[in-house]
């Protein structure tokens, strides 16, 4: 597995000259730096890494020390800029497990799947519908209501419950959908943040 | 840009596709936050499809080998799981041990059991409140019906009543002409000169019969010329005797004419010749003589 390099850390001053290459202005350079590492997330996500977290930190790490020695970055969009970064991650992190894959071949190992236990799983699909249901609560009212009505609709019914649901709230079906998917990704970030504390104890 | 269809994304999502095609989207996704949380919310409709049973066939089998093959989404899966047994209502299987798949059937049972005897009862209950509500609901119509007809009966009558007092006065009224008519045969008598006949015309003429009882004599006159402010009417003999005088008159137009009535006590005339001359009064009280009528009377 890949893991970030021990040679070069990101301290304070490298951190704030990679947000200023995001944006001048520091907060909405902060909002752009958290968008573009949770997209890296997805991205080392759907490629199947293992720890798309670490993958993510490891690309901006990348980045900042590039920033550090005074490269430039040319692109228009910064975060086309990281993705290019993140390429050659992800090429370093098949290399990788390629040659785990290989070793775990040869030595007979079975990689175990996490949540293969039935027990486990309760266990954890308890804790989550907990942690899911205190962040429910601290969701404004308005986003609550309409995630829950979102979801409620039946099989059948969606479609029709939806656009009846988008017209009461004066939203396309489209603009409804991708409100539903804020919430729902916003939910679903912190319920995993909750789980990942708790199981650090 | 384009936009990305449902298709476009799943490929993406199952790791099918060309590397180039994947990295042009996932470029996309880095450059284009429209196209960004389109591909987001694929992934969330794929993954609720899977949770919820409507990921059938090929695409099922797809999803099974390709993306929950990838222990990095178990959490995304587990989530969906979580968020659909929370907010909507439960149609998912996979997962559950096979005892306790059991136990949504059996609650459902009971609960069926318990919801058909409720719908029973409340059924009934309903077809009664239905019955009281037909029965009140005519009994109101019979009220607002006889409500009708007595308004139509008391409307009717306030006619009644109306059309007996218009025909009691119609009857009174008739009653009087009546009377009046009779007080008129029992004592006055009406006739109409012709005016402007000379003295002997009078001969040529039917004498005006009087009969006994007669108290009065109405003589109409149709005159010549005028209006006056007011006439005089003399009654003499040809020999030129005044038998009776009346002034003060005053003409009523009948049509195009003016007609002058002199009212006689019936006692001053005797069989004979009579002539009643006519003067009209100007502005300035100065008597302008109009038109003679000869008669001849005759009494029993």
């Amino acid at each position: 597995m890949i893991t970030r390099r021990k040679d070069w850390a990101l301290g304070p001053e490298a951190f704030e000259k990679l947000l200023a290459t995001l944006d001048a202005d520091r907060d909405r350079a902060a909002e752009r730096y958290e968008v573009i590492r949770r997209r890296l997330i997805q991205v080392f996500r759907w490629r199947g890494c293992s720890e798309p977290d670490t993958l993510a930190d490891e690309t901006i790490d990348r980045v900042s020390r590039k920033l550090s020695e005074g490269e430039e970055i040319l692109s228009s969009d910064p975060a086309v800029y990281f993705y290019g970064v993140a390429r050659n991650v992800l090429k370093e992190f098949w290399t990788q497990q390629r040659k785990e894959q290989s070793l775990q071949r040869s030595a007979g190992s079975v990689r175990e799947f996490p949540g293969t236990q039935v027990d486990l799983r309760d266990r954890e699909m308890d804790e989550r519908l907990d942690c899911l249901d205190r962040c429910l609560a601290r969701l404004p009212k308005e986003d609550r209501e309409l995630i829950a009505a979102y979801y409620q609709s039946e099989r059948s019914q969606k479609i029709v419950e939806r656009a009846e649901l988008a017209k009461s709230l004066g939203l396309s079906p489209g603009a409804l959908r991708i409100r539903a998917h804020r919430i729902r990704r916003l939910l679903e970030e912190q319920v995993n943040e909750m789980m990942k504390k708790t199981s650090n104890g | 840009m384009a936009e990305i269809s449902r298709q476009e994304a799943v490929r993406f999502l199952l790791g099918e596709g060309s590397e180039a095609d994947r990295e042009a989207l996932e470029r996309r996704f880095f450059e284009d936050e429209a196209a960004a949380e389109e591909i987001e919310a694929f992934e969330d409709e794929l993954v609720d499809d899977y949770v919820t049973g409507r990921l059938a066939g090929a695409e099922l089998l797809r999803f099974e080998q390709s993306y929950l093959a990838k222990p990095e989404h178990a959490a995304k899966v587990e989530f969906a799981r979580a968020l659909h047994r929370r907010l909507a209502a439960p149609q998912e299987g996979r997962g559950v041990p096979r005892f306790r798949r059991f136990l949504p059937l059996a609650a459902a049972v009971l609960v069926g059991l318990a919801g058909a005897y409720f719908a029973y009862r409340f059924n009934e209950a309903r077809n009664e409140l239905s019955r009281l509500s037909e029965q009140q609901a005519s009994l109101e119509r019979r009220q607002e019906e006889l409500s009708q007809e007595l308004t139509q009966a008391q409307s009717e009558r306030a006619r009644l009543e109306k059309e007996l007092e218009l025909t009691r006065t119609e009857a009174e009224s008739y009653a009087s002409q009546i009377a009046a008519a009779q007080r008129d045969v029992a004592g006055t008598i009406a006739f109409t000169l012709v005016g402007g006949l000379t003295r002997d015309s009078s001969a040529s003429q039917q004498p005006l019969e009087i009969p006994p009882g007669t108290k009065q004599v109405k003589l109409s006159m149709s005159l010549p010329a005028g209006p006056y402010a007011s006439y005089t009417a003399v009654l003499r003999t040809p020999e030129g005797k005044e038998i009776w005088k009346a002034a003060g008159l005053v003409a009523r137009p009948v049509g195009s004419a003016l007609v002058l009535e002199l009212v006689l006590p019936a006692r001053v005339l005797a069989s004979g010749d009579y002539v009643v001359s006519v003067h009209g009064l100007t502005a300035r009280a100065e008597p302008e003589s109009i038109a003679d009528f000869a008669f001849r009377a005759h009494t029993k």
